[in-house]
C-alpha cells in the first residue's frame, strides 16, 4: 500500500527502506506491539503522501479545506446532522461486524508465537470423519516418533471438584499431559507448572489452579502453593496458579495431569485426547503434516485391526473450531453490513450533490480562471471527510455497545481464545473505513462539479445549477439505496419471522416448572457399577421424598442438551456396509422420567425398577423413530442392537413417547434436524454423570434448589451440584444463536430502511425545491395542486419501482445464504417479500408526497419573481 | 534581485546534513534534529522538504548498497550542494546583520 503512493523508482524504494530499517531498530530495542507500530507509521506516511500528491495541493491547503468544510456544514446543521447519524450507523455496524470477524478469524490465541501452535487430529475419511481425537496409545506412538513439533500435548476437558476444607466446589477442568504449559510457553503466575513425570500413571496427584479458581476458593492467597486438597476425592497438592484469562483448551479453571497409562488398555479401548503441538523452528505446517501422515500410515501397517483407514491432519486452532457453515453466515453478515455502509455513502453523496449545485458557479469561475479541476474537487472530499469523521466518532460508540453486548452474550459458548473488543486493530479499521467512506461519498459530487461546463455556467446568470446534470446521478443513487435496503429488509424480515417461529415452538414438556441440575460422582469414591447404581437409586428416593417435587427422575441427556449418536441394527435386516446402519440419538433415563418432564407414554409401558441387567433389555423409542423406521406401525416388541457387531445384545421396544427434542445442535424445523432416538433404562446401563429432572409442584422450579442441595449432601458430602437451571433456560441457551444473529440482521435491515427513506426524501425535496418556479408557472397556468403532486410523485414512483426490481433480485441471492440461520421459514416466504415491498412503497411514497405538497403551497407570483 | 532565503526548517535540515557529513540519511537527520535542537520531525515532512530542496538545487543524493534489515531497499545519502552552502551562508549573514547591535536586549538573563 505504502509503495503505491510513494514516488517511483529509487526515491520511493529508499523511503520504504527507511521505514523497514526503523522498524528493525524498533523491534531490536524491544518496542511494544511492533506490528501495530509498523502499520501506524506506514499509514501516516502513506496518508501524508496521498494528500499532497496532487499538483500544487499541499497539506496545509487541505486542512483549510477541512476547516471550511466543517464551517459550511455547520451552516446547514439539519442535513449535516442527518448525514452524520446515517454515517454513524453505517460505520458503527460495519465496525461491529469487523470486530466479530477479527475476533473469530484473526485475533488468534493469546500465546507467544501463537501461529506455531497447531491442533492434530486423526481422520477416517471412509467414515467421513476428519476431526477425531487421538487414542492414548496412538498419541504415545506419535510422541515417540515425530520430530516436527517441540512436543505434543494431549488433553481432555472434564469436571474437577476441589475440596479444601468444607464443601467441594466444582470447576471446569482440563486433564493435560505434563508438557502442556511448556508447549504453550505460558508460565504460572506463582508456583510452578507440571514437570515431566507428573503425568506418570503412578505419580502423586498435583493440581494447577486457574486465576479465577484461586481468587474464588482461596481468596487469592499466595500461600496455597504446596497446600494439600482433595481433587475429585483424591489427595493432591497445589503446584501453581496460572495467570488471569488463561483457560486452555476451552474454559478450564483447574489443570490436572493426564495420568492414563496407554499400556493399561488395549488399542482404541482407553481414552482419546485432543492434541496440540508447537512446531519446531524452521518446520512448516506442510512438513509436519506429511510427517504425521507417514507416522499414521506406519501405525496402520503395524496395527491393521485398529488403525485401518486412520490418517492424521494438522490444523490451526481457528480451522479446528470454525465450520464452513459459520463462515458462510459471517460472509453473509459482512456483505449485509457493507450494503448498509454503501447505503449510508449513497445518502451522503446525495446530500453533497445537492450542495454541489449551489457551488457550480463558484467552481465554473475558478475553472474559467485557470484553477485546476483537482483543486476544485478537493473541498467535496474535505466535506465528506468531516462528515465521515464525525460519523466515525459516534460509530465507534455504537460499535462499542454492540460488541460489548455480543461479547457478554457469547462468553459461555465460544472457545476461550475468541475475544470480542474494540481495540487497536479495530480502530485502525475504523480509520480506513472512514477515509474510504469519505472517498466513496465525495467522489460523485466532486467529479460532477469538476466536469462543470464553464461557458454554460457563466452564460446562465440566473440558474447557477443548470450547468450541472446532477438529476440523473442523484436518481441513480436513490435507486441503489432502495435496491440495497430492499434486499436487506427481506433478509431482516425473514430473520424476524424466524425469531417469532422460535418463540412459538410449543415444547412437548414442562419448561418453567422443571428443575434441572447436573451431578457427578468420581470413580475413586464409587469404583464399581453396583455402588453407582445404589447411589443413583438412593438419590432418586431422597429427592422423591421432598414435598415440593411431584415427580423426580435422572437422565444422561436433558431435552435440548444433546444425545449420544449411535448406529443401530434392526433384527432381521441386512446392512452391507457400515454406513448403512442408521444413526439415531440415545439417552439413558430412570423410571418416571417422562412423567417428570410433564409428558407421557403414548403406547406400551414406562421403565420400571425391575428393568435391570437380570431382566430383558428394553428401550422406549420416540415418535420420530416410529415414523422413520416403522411406517407408523406399532413397534412394541420389535428388537434392535446398539452397534454393528452381531455379538451385541438385542433391545426390545416396550414403549413409545412423543418427540421430546433429544438433540441439541439444531432446533426442530431447521435443515438437517434428525429427531429419531430412543431411551434406555439406567438400571440396564451405567453412568457417572447425570442430570436431575424434577417437576416442581409449585411451578417455581428454582425455589427447590436449596432443598435439593441438602438432600444431596445427606447422601454424599463430596457430591456437588451444578448447572442449576429451569428447563426453559436449557432451551434458551440452545436457541440463543438464532435470536442473536436474527436481532443483528433486523438491526441492519431497519437501519437501511431509515437511510433509504431519508435519502429518498432528501433527493426529492431538493429536486422539488429546484423546480419551484416551474411549479409556480404550472399553477399560474391553471394546473391544480393534485396535478403537481402527481407530477412529483411519478418521479419518485419510477425510482422506487426500479430500485425494488433490482432489490428483489438481490434478495433472492441473499436469502439463499441466510437460509442456514432460519427456523421454520421458507427463504422465499411470500409474506415477507410482499410485506417488504409494501413497506418500501409506503415509506417511499410518503417521502415523495411531502415535498410535492410543499411545492403546491408556493405562491405563483413569488415563484415567478424568484426567476 | 530579491534574495531567496531558505525557511527556518530548511536551514535546520541543511545544517543537519552538513553536520552528519558522510552519514546523512533520512533517519540520521531525524535523530540529529531531535537530539541537537529537540525538534521532532515527521518522516513525511522531512522527505517533502528534502524533495523541495532538491528541486531548488540545495541538496543532492547518492544511494548506498541495500542491507538486509532494510528489506533489500537502498538507502539515500544526502549532501548539501555548493548552491545550498551558498544560500545557507547568505541566510546566516542576513541574520547576523539583523542581530547586530541587539545584544544588550537579547543576551540578558533568559
Amino acid at each position: 500500500m505504502l509503495r503505491a503512493v510513494l514516488p517511483f523508482g529509487v526515491v520511493g524504494d529508499s523511503i520504504v527502506g527507511d521505514v523497514r530499517e526503523e522498524y528493525a531498530h524498533y523491534v531490536a530495542s524491544g518496542g511494544r506491539a511492533p506490528r501495530a507500530w509498523y502499520w501506524l507509521h506506514a499509514m501516516r506516511l502513506a496518508g501524508g503522501y496521498l494528500m499532497t500528491r496532487g499538483r500544487g495541493v499541499e497539506m496545509g491547503t487541505f486542512l483549510k479545506d477541512l476547516k471550511s468544510g466543517a464551517r459550511s456544514l455547520l451552516r446547514m446543521p439539519g442535513s449535516a446532522a442527518i448525514s452524520v447519524v446515517v454515517l454513524a450507523i453505517g460505520i458503527g455496524l460495519c465496525t461491529f461486524m469487523f470486530s466479530l470477524v477479527y475476533g473469530i478469524y484473526f485475533r488468534g490465541l493469546d500465546l507467544p508465537e501463537a501461529d506455531r501452535v497447531l491442533v492434530l487430529y486423526q481422520t477416517n475419511y471412509e467414515e467421513d470423519q476428519d476431526e477425531l481425537w487421538v487414542p492414548i496409545q496412538d498419541l504415545a506412538d506419535w510422541r515417540a516418533a515425530q520430530t516436527s513439533f517441540e512436543g505434543l500435548s494431549g488433553m481432555y476437558s472434564g469436571t474437577v471438584n476441589i475440596s479444601a476444607a468444607d464443601e467441594p466446589v466444582r470447576f471446569s477442568g482440563a486433564f493435560v499431559t505434563a508438557n502442556l504449559f511448556e508447549i504453550l510457553r505460558v508460565q504460572p503466575l506463582i508456583g510452578r507448572g507440571f514437570e515431566a513425570g507428573d503425568d506418570d500413571p503412578d505419580a502423586p496427584l498435583n493440581v494447577v489452579l486457574g486465576y479465577d479458581a484461586w481468587q474464588e476458593q482461596f481468596a487469592g492467597d499466595p500461600s496455597v502453593i504446596g497446600r494439600d486438597v482433595r481433587v475429585n476425592g483424591e489427595p493432591s497438592t497445589i503446584l501453581g496458579v496460572m495467570p488471569a484469562g488463561f483457560g486452555f483448551p476451552q474454559d478450564a479453571q483447574v489443570w490436572v495431569p493426564f495420568r492414563d497409562d496407554p499400556l493399561a488398555t488395549a488399542r482404541r479401548q482407553g481414552r482419546s485426547a485432543l492434541v496440540y503441538g508447537r512446531l519446531q523452528d524452521g518446520v512448516t505446517r506442510d512438513q509436519a503434516t506429511s510427517e504425521m501422515v507417514a507416522i499414521a500410515q506406519r501405525l496402520e501397517e503395524e496395527y491393521p485391526e485398529t488403525n485401518e483407514g486412520i490418517g492424521a491432519q494438522v490444523l490451526t486452532p481457528i480451522e479446528a473450531n470454525m465450520d464452513p457453515q459459520i463462515d458462510m453466515i459471517f460472509a453473509a453478515m459482512m456483505f449485509a453490513v457493507i450494503c448498509v455502509l454503501l447505503v449510508a455513502c449513497a445518502n451522503v453523496a446525495s446530500l453533497l450533490l445537492a450542495r454541489a449545485t449551489m457551488r457550480t458557479k463558484e467552481a465554473g469561475v475558478r475553472i474559467a480562471m485557470g484553477g485546476n479541476r483537482l483543486r476544485v474537487m478537493i473541498p467535496f472530499f474535505a466535506e465528506a471527510l468531516v462528515l465521515a469523521s464525525a460519523g466515525a466518532a459516534i460509530g465507534i460508540g455504537i460499535a462499542y455497545v454492540c460488541v460489548d453486548w455480543f461479547d457478554a452474550a457469547t462468553v459461555a459458548d465460544r472457545p476461550w481464545f475468541m475475544e470480542f473488543q474494540v481495540d487497536f486493530p479495530i480502530l485502525l479499521f475504523v480509520v480506513g473505513v472512514t477515509f474510504l467512506t469519505a472517498l466513496v461519498a465525495g467522489i460523485l459530487p466532486a467529479v460532477q462539479v469538476s466536469r462543470t461546463d464553464v461557458s454554460s455556467v457563466l452564460k446562465d446568470e440566473s440558474r447557477g445549477s443548470s450547468g450541472l446534470r446532477i438529476g440523473r446521478v442523484s436518481r441513480a443513487l436513490v435507486t441503489a439505496e432502495v435496491a440495497l435496503s430492499c434486499a436487506l429488509l427481506i433478509g431482516a424480515g425473514l430473520m424476524t419471522k424466524s425469531m417469532i417461529e422460535v418463540g412459538k415452538v410449543e415444547y412437548p414438556f414442562e419448561t418453567e416448572g422443571l428443575f434441572t441440575a447436573r451431578v457427578g460422582i468420581f470413580e475413586a469414591d464409587y469404583p464399581d457399577r453396583e455402588s453407582r447404581q445404589r447411589l443413583w437409586s438412593d438419590l432418586t428416593s431422597e429427592l422423591a421424598g421432598l414435598s415440593q417435587l411431584s415427580a423426580v427422575a435422572l437422565t444422561t441427556n436433558l431435552p435440548y442438551n444433546g444425545t449420544n449418536s449411535r448406529r443401530i441394527a434392526f433384527e432381521g435386516v441386512e446392512y452391507p456396509e457400515l454406513n448403512d446402519y442408521p444413526i439415531v440419538g440415545s439417552a439413558t433415563v430412570t423410571p418416571g422420567y417422562f412423567a417428570a418432564l410433564g409428558s407421557a407414554i403414548t403406547s406400551g409401558r414406562d421403565f420400571v425398577a425391575q428393568d435391570d441387567l437380570e431382566s430383558e433389555l428394553v428401550v422406549i423409542v420416540n415418535q420420530p423413530m416410529v415414523d422413520r423406521f416403522f411406517d407408523g406401525k406399532d413397534p412394541i416388541g420389535l428388537r434392535f442392537r446398539e452397534g454393528a457387531s452381531d455379538t451385541l445384545p438385542m433391545y426390545t421396544v416396550v414403549g413409545v413417547v412423543p418427540d421430546l427434542h433429544m438433540h441439541s445442535g439444531q432446533p426442530p424445523g431447521t435443515p438437517g434436524y434428525q429427531p429419531a432416538g430412543y431411551y434406555r433404562a439406567l438400571g440396564q446401563s451405567d453412568a457417572s454423570f447425570l442430570s436431575i429432572a424434577a417437576l416442581s409442584s409449585s411451578g417455581n422450579a428454582l425455589a427447590v434448589t436449596a432443598d435439593v442441595r441438602s438432600a444431596l449432601r445427606r447422601l454424599d458430602s463430596d457430591m456437588p451440584i451444578y448447572d442449576v437451571m429451569q428447563q426453559s433456560e436449557v432451551v434458551e441457551a440452545r436457541m440463543w444463536f438464532y435470536r442473536a444473529f436474527g436481532t443483528v440482521f433486523v438491526v441492519f435491515g431497519l437501519s437501511a430502511l431509515f437511510m433509504a427513506s431519508v435519502g429518498l426524501y432528501g433527493v426529492l425535496s431538493f429536486a422539488v425545491g429546484r423546480r419551484t418556479s416551474e411549479m409556480g408557472i404550472r399553477m399560474a397556468l391553471g394546473a391544480g395542486a393534485p396535478d403537481v403532486v402527481r407530477l412529483v410523485a411519478r418521479q419518485g414512483a419510477s425510482q422506487l419501482a426500479l430500485g425494488l426490481g433490482i432489490g428483489l433480485l438481490l434478495a433472492l441471492g441473499v436469502t439463499r445464504v441466510i437460509g442456514i440461520l432460519m427456523f421454520n421459514v421458507d427463504p422465499q416466504d411470500p409474506w415477507v417479500f410482499g410485506g417488504v415491498v409494501a413497506l418500501i412503497v409506503t415509506v417511499g411514497m410518503a417521502a415523495s408526497i411531502f415535498p410535492a405538497r410543499r411545492a403546491t403551497n408556493v405562491d405563483p407570483v413569488e415563484a415567478l419573481r424568484s426567476e | 534581485m530579491s534574495r531567496d532565503y531558505p525557511s527556518e526548517f530548511e536551514q535546520m535540515v541543511l545544517l543537519a546534513v552538513l553536520r552528519l557529513r558522510d552519514g546523512a540519511f533520512a533517519l540520521a537527520i531525524i535523530r540529529e534534529l531531535d537530539g541537537e535542537v529537540g525538534r521532532r520531525v515527521s518522516r513525511g515532512a522531512l522527505y517533502k522538504t528534502l524533495e523541495r530542496m532538491e528541486s531548488k538545487g540545495y541538496v543532492e543524493w547518492t544511494t548506498e548498497e541495500a542491507t538486509p534489515d532494510r528489506g533489500g531497499h537502498p538507502r539515500r545519502l544526502f549532501a548539501v550542494t555548493p548552491l545550498g552552502v551558498e544560500i545557507l551562508r547568505s541566510a546566516r549573514e542576513a541574520l547576523l546583520r539583523l542581530w547586530a547591535g541587539l545584544d544588550p536586549i537579547l543576551s540578558g538573563p533568559a
